[in-house]
């Protein structure tokens, strides 16, 4: 963009030189119409000039004729006649001399033709003297008219030289008159073409400025809308108010925060009227200070909003003067603090929490100044170890507690723990309490940095663990107690399974000598023998039967004790399903009704879980077979770490105080020959359950049926 | 017996009343003269291998052995680690007939090529039916590769 300031002196310059132009071109006119007016007077002046020398020769001839009339006639007229022209002649020539008076030329011409008329008159006038005379000299006057005639025509002669000259004189300045018209003509052209130029060009320089100054304005219209857009929304409220508070001006930012519309406010409402009350004062001092001339800055208010909240706000205000330095209004700038205030809520809450939890912590906390290892903070479990209130430790070393030894060795340790920057834990460390006594603690050092890594606190923390320590060593002797009490238990546990497993195996055999040689006793000698020694044999064989199963039963019962335990999540409503399903084949001619409800899954080895089931339920079949119709109850609940599942009939029961013999290995309750078994299923379940962790229990009475339950935890346990 | 008579099934049993038994069993399956019995595993081992006592041995090796898992001297797991182990006996089928239901015993015995495991049942009847099934499945109806 070109500046105004070049552009108005390039348009006045334009104009000026166009108007130059002009002028230059007028004054050409005029000197043109002058030459013209001139050019004219030269044609008139060479016209007069013929005139007068028409008039010479005309006077001349007159003379002549008049001269001859009188010597012919010797009349008094002709006389008169010559005598008018010649004393005519010399008048024409004087005003021919006056005429050409510009041209040197023509006066040398006037001054000849003088002579040449001089003497003809002069001649003229002899032959009219000689006539009054009364002379006649016929040969004189022949010789005069001879020679009359030759001034005659030397007079034409000159007369003509004249005219020619004249001629000439008036053509040169006509040619001389044309040419400057021309160039007149030719500057009247090229001055009008440039002055046509230099207008149209300063007519266009105009057009342009008036466009900027159009484009100039539109930008200031635009900037004064942005400035308003600006100061409207602000993420800061802006308001202004007379001397007497009240608004004349306030942003959009200002009245969404309070809720006002701006008419609510503007030239009705004063400032301090949207204050809390106890602001007020605080108010009218700094809007004093502010009128007087000193800027206030980040005072804090809280206004009231029109719906009756509290806006917290931080103020900067300060004075608007006119050029007589008169106050005219402030201008105040303000900031929402809601979200600040809270923060410093947060911070003081979340520092109280901070206080309290440090204060109340069971374990010694302190924290010593870097540099001097001064205490500096030290909560309430400190105070009771050192017996020692706050106010006697803040500020105070460890030499000020202890004794040098122990302060030196504490302050090495501090100056190890801020020299490394990380944490130090020392499992032990004896102090001498004066209330306590001899101490152990168990203290971990930490250095706290600032945020350029250097350390500036040394934190505490020290537990207490001289109780600990009692007890660690009672637990380790215990424990060491425990683990050669379980070694011995494990070995005696081998010895009696390899020993069982080893009698199992080494019964079978001459169990089965006894059944297989009686059977062949039967069939080489059966005849041989009576229905008594039949019955004897029978017996016999249904006893080795009977051994065979109690061998059986006791090898499958102690391999539990050996077998791994394989522990993954167990649908038990599906397995006790299968369990009833398989039980139910041996006692098909019972048609039991049970009941069974959803049971919670359960962490365990999947294989033994079948065997509990199918030994619960095959004993609640079997001690209610007598019962129309037995029946059974399934089911199952759970605690939050525990499930107890539930095997529930309604047979012969059992009397409590037999309950010491329920779970032992072939102990029964009831006769074989009344409910076959061997005396292990219950047996069995305890072991298995007590190898998942759990626990079996029985509650019943005669007759009145029979509730068996065991519990397993969530968790499962792994071996 | 013969010593050209060939022995289709060699008994391995230490113990005389289950060894009377067995071979009674095999007898009513109808294969009483083919019956060769062992007292112990280094005896077993020695009539296989034709050595010691039977190193004349003429007999071609039996069709199967039946052998018990716990015996004297050699015990019935090294009589078959032997003979699967060796390339002139690895094709004989061996049946354990032992009292043993031990999961590591049978699990070893497969693990070593046994062809089948039976548990002598102490039940007399259920004792001869599985003796006579092994007896005739292995020794009559199985075909098997000659020796390597």
């Amino acid at each position: 963009m070109m500046k105004p300031a070049n552009n108005d002196l390039r348009t006045n310059l334009g104009l000026a030189f166009a108007l130059l132009v002009l002028i230059g071109i007028a004054a050409a006119s005029v000197d043109t119409v002058n030459r013209f007016a001139d050019g004219a007077h030269w044609v008139d002046h060479t016209q007069q000039v013929i005139g007068e020398l028409e008039m010479l020769t005309t006077q001349i001839s007159l003379a002549e004729s008049g001269q001859r009339g009188f010597l012919i006639t010797n009349d008094e007229r002709d006389l008169r006649s010559y005598q008018s022209s010649s004393s005519a002649i010399p008048m024409v020539l004087d005003s021919l001399q006056k005429l050409t008076a510009d041209s040197p030329l023509q006066q040398r011409r006037i001054a000849n033709l003088r002579i040449v008329m001089d003497r003809r008159l002069a001649m003229l006038r002899i032959g009219i003297e000689a006539r009054q005379r009364g002379e006649i000299d016929r040969i004189a006057e022949r010789e005069r008219l001879g020679r009359g005639r030759e001034l005659m025509e030397e007079l034409v002669a000159l007369v003509g030289e004249m005219r020619a000259g004249e001629d000439a004189l008036l053509k040169q300045r006509s040619a001389v008159l044309e040419a400057g018209r021309i160039r007149t003509d030719a500057f009247i052209v090229l001055g009008n073409l440039s002055a046509l130029g230099l207008l149209l060009f300063s007519f266009g320089v105009m057009k342009r400025q008036i466009a900027q100054r159009r484009e100039a304005e539109t930008q200031l219209r635009r900037y004064a809308a942005a400035v308003e857009d600006l100061y409207n929304n602000a993420p800061c409220g802006y308001h202004s108010l007379d001397a007497q508070g009240i608004f004349v001006q306030v942003n959009d930012t200002e009245l969404k925060w309070l809720g006002y519309e701006r008419e609510d406010l503007i030239g009705k409402v004063a400032f301090p009227d949207l204050l809390l009350p106890d602001n007020r004062v605080s108010f009218q001092e700094n809007f004093s200070q502010v009128k007087l001339g000193t800027p206030v800055n980040d005072i804090e208010y809280e206004l009231i909003r029109k719906d009756g909240s509290v806006l917290p706000v931080s103020l900067n205000a300060t004075a608007v003067r006119d050029e007589a330095g008169n106050y005219v209004q402030s201008r105040a700038s303000m900031f929402d603090v809601t979200l600040r205030r809270e923060a410093e809520q947060r911070m003081h809450r979340a520092n109280a929490f901070l206080d309290s939890v440090f204060e109340h912590i069971p374990h010694m906390i302190f924290v010593k100044d870097a540099s001097e290892l001064r205490f500096v903070r030290f909560n309430k479990a400190g105070e009771d170890l050192l017996g020692l209130p706050k106010g006697a430790i803040i500020g105070r070393s460890d030499y000020d507690f202890f004794t040098r030894e122990q302060a030196d060795a504490f302050v090495a340790k501090d100056r190890e723990v801020l020299a490394g920057g990380k944490l130090v834990d020392i499992v032990e460390e004896p102090i001498h309490s004066k209330v306590m006594g001899e101490r152990w603690l168990h203290t971990k050092k930490i250095p706290i940095t600032d945020e350029a890594g250097k350390p500036r606190y040394l934190l505490g923390i020290s537990e207490d663990v001289t109780d600990g320590k009692a007890t660690e060593r009672r637990i380790i002797e215990l424990n060491q107690s425990l683990e050669s009490q379980t070694a011995e238990l494990q070995a005696s546990n081998r010895e009696l399974e390899s020993f069982s497993y080893s009698v199992s195996h080494d019964l079978r055999s001459p169990l089965r000598a006894i059944d297989g040689f009686s059977r062949i006793l039967q069939e080489d000698h059966g005849h041989a023998l009576d229905s008594e020694g039949q019955r004897l044999l029978g017996v016999i064989r249904s006893n080795t039967k009977r051994m065979g199963q109690l061998i059986d039963d006791l090898l499958a019962f102690s391999r539990l004790g050996r077998q791994h335990l394989n522990v993954t999540t167990v649908d038990m409503t599906a397995l006790a399903q299968e369990a009833l399903a398989e039980v139910n084949l041996e006692y098909e001619e019972l048609t039991p009704q049970v009941v069974m409800a959803p049971l919670p899954k359960a962490q365990g080895d999947p294989v033994l879980l079948r065997q509990v089931w199918i030994n619960l339920i095959s004993n609640a079949l079997k001690y209610s077979r007598t019962r129309k119709p037995p029946l059974l109850e399934i089911s199952a609940e759970s605690n939050a770490t525990h499930v107890v599942y539930r095997v529930k009939d309604n047979g012969v029961g059992f009397d409590m105080k037999y309950y010491n013999k329920l779970f032992g290995v072939f102990q029964r309750l009831h006769g074989a020959d009344e409910f076959p078994g061997t005396g292990v299923g219950l047996a069995i379940v305890q072991r298995v359950i007590a190898r998942h962790g759990g626990r079996v229990w029985g509650e019943a009475a005669v007759d009145r049926g029979a509730t068996f339950c065991f519990s397993l935890s969530k968790e499962g346990r792994n071996e | 017996m013969n010593d050209l008579e060939p022995v289709e099934i060699l008994l391995v049993e230490d113990s005389q009343t289950d060894g009377e038994m067995t071979q009674r069993a095999l007898k009513k399956a109808g294969l009483t003269n083919a019956v060769f019995w062992v007292r112990d595993g280094a005896e077993a081992l020695d009539y296989l291998f034709c050595e010691g006592a039977y190193a004349d041995r003429k007999q071609r090796p039996p069709k199967l052995v039946l052998l018990d898992l716990k015996m004297p001297k050699v015990d019935g797991i090294e009589v078959l680690r032997r003979v699967k182990g060796d390339a002139r006996t690895s094709t004989i089928p061996v049946v354990m007939l032992t009292s043993s239901a031990e999961e590591n015993d049978i699990v070893k015995s497969y693990q070593l090529g046994v062809n089948s495991y039976l548990v002598k049942p102490v039940e007399f009847d259920r004792f001869v039916a599985e003796v006579s099934k092994a007896g005739c499945y292995w020794a009559v109806m199985n075909k098997v590769a000659g020796p390597l």
